[in-house]
């Protein structure tokens, strides 16, 4: 990894202190793998290339007859091929704040802070750091992915989601949007 | 006297004839088995010399010489042939001719799907064909028994003749 753009440069071997150690442990362990793997390129000669699978799009659950259950199961397929991706990308914005936070906190005793205290840096919903906006598209995507697709069990179905959407706008629909209150079943106020 | 020829004798108490064969043929000597250690480097020797040896060999040839392959994005308006989707050589060997493909799995699936569907279908409408016999009891059907006239008359016969034979009780 460290000596695969140049080969004299492991890192930390020009460190003032640990640079003989580094050195060294490169010597025994990473030198020899490396000129191993490279009279094994000479061999083989041009590496083969591998793909990740594309899936084509097929029809939705809200497209498919009731009756129509090949389509039926091809959308939920999909629709957990979806979930494992979308997954994914809300691990890939937490991994970035996580990132962000670590590079900006800065080193030493001053940038320790207990876990159950916050972030090293000020990631108040008021504050101009640039981890902030990080933070923020990470906890609204995260937001989004529970609305779809939380509190529906560890084997959702397409139709289960599908419907869990059509609830939602209903409640919507009676309530006001989500988080404002439920309103209670009074009669009209006033009928004259 | 009688006492010390009597204490004598009594070396001659156990005594039993001892046969050796005169040592002709080698002498079997009393040890424990070692038949399960026999067994067991048996076993060793056969799982290496025609398992670990072979397929290590295959293994560390199909790496010395193809390699692992490289991930790289698909190039714009190909569609990559199926072994082209995983990484050792090996597997790839494997996909490209003995395993069938990923689509001709799920594409056949589909149609198991589509066959019970079917089937399901038509044991649906079975059973509510039966649900309506059973409900309005006028159709011959599953719910009327069909009985051969012959088997009633001779059924009839037969107790005639039994109240002929032991006669009519009020």
């Amino acid at each position: 990894m460290a000596a695969s753009d140049k080969d004299e440069f492991p890192v930390y071997t020009n460190h003032p202190v640990f640079g003989g150690i580094a050195t060294l442990g490169y010597n025994i362990f990473a030198a020899p793998a490396i000129w191993f793997n490279k009279k094994l390129e000479a061999i083989r000669g041009e590496p083969q290339a591998f793909y990740h699978r594309r899936y084509p799009r097929v029809p939705t659950i809200d497209e498919c007859y009731r009756d129509d259950v090949v389509c039926r199961f091809e959308a939920n397929q999909q629709f957990m091929r979806d979930k494992l991706v979308e997954g994914q990308m809300i691990d890939i914005l937490r991994q970035r704040f996580n990132e962000c936070v670590f590079y900006e906190k800065g080193s030493g005793m001053s940038a320790y802070v207990p876990l159950h205290e916050g972030a090293p840096v000020d990631v108040s919903p008021g504050s101009t750091h640039q981890c902030r906006a990080v933070l923020e598209a990470f906890e609204k995507a995260n937001e989004n992915f529970f609305i779809k697709y939380g509190e529906l069990g560890k084997f959702p179905t397409a139709e289960q989601c599908y419907l869990k959407q059509k609830h939602r706008l209903m409640w919507e629909r009676r309530h006001g949007p989500v988080g404002t209150g439920m309103k209670t079943d009074e009669p009209a106020a006033s009928q004259e | 006297m009688a006492i010390l020829s009597r204490l004598a004798q009594a070396s001659k108490v156990m005594v039993t004839s001892v046969r050796h064969g005169g040592g002709i043929g080698g002498q079997i000597h009393n040890r424990p088995s070692r038949w399960n250690w026999d067994l067991f480097k048996d076993h060793l020797h056969f799982y290496i010399m025609l398992g670990a040896i072979p397929i290590g060999m295959w293994i560390t040839m199909a790496n010395i010489m193809k390699g692992p392959a490289v991930l790289s994005p698909i190039p714009e308006g190909y569609v990559p042939q199926e072994h082209e989707y995983y990484k050792s050589p090996i597997t790839r060997w494997f996909v490209k001719n003995i395993y069938n493909s990923y689509q001709e799995v799920y594409e056949s699936y589909l149609g198991t799907v589509w066959e019970e569907e079917k089937k399901r279908c038509m044991y649906q409408l079975y059973q509510e064909a039966r649900r309506q016999q059973k409900l309005h009891q006028d159709y011959k059907g599953w719910y009327t028994k069909l009985k051969t006239a012959e088997y009633m008359r001779m059924s009839m016969k037969s107790k005639q003749d039994a109240e002929e034979a032991r006669g009519f009780e009020p």
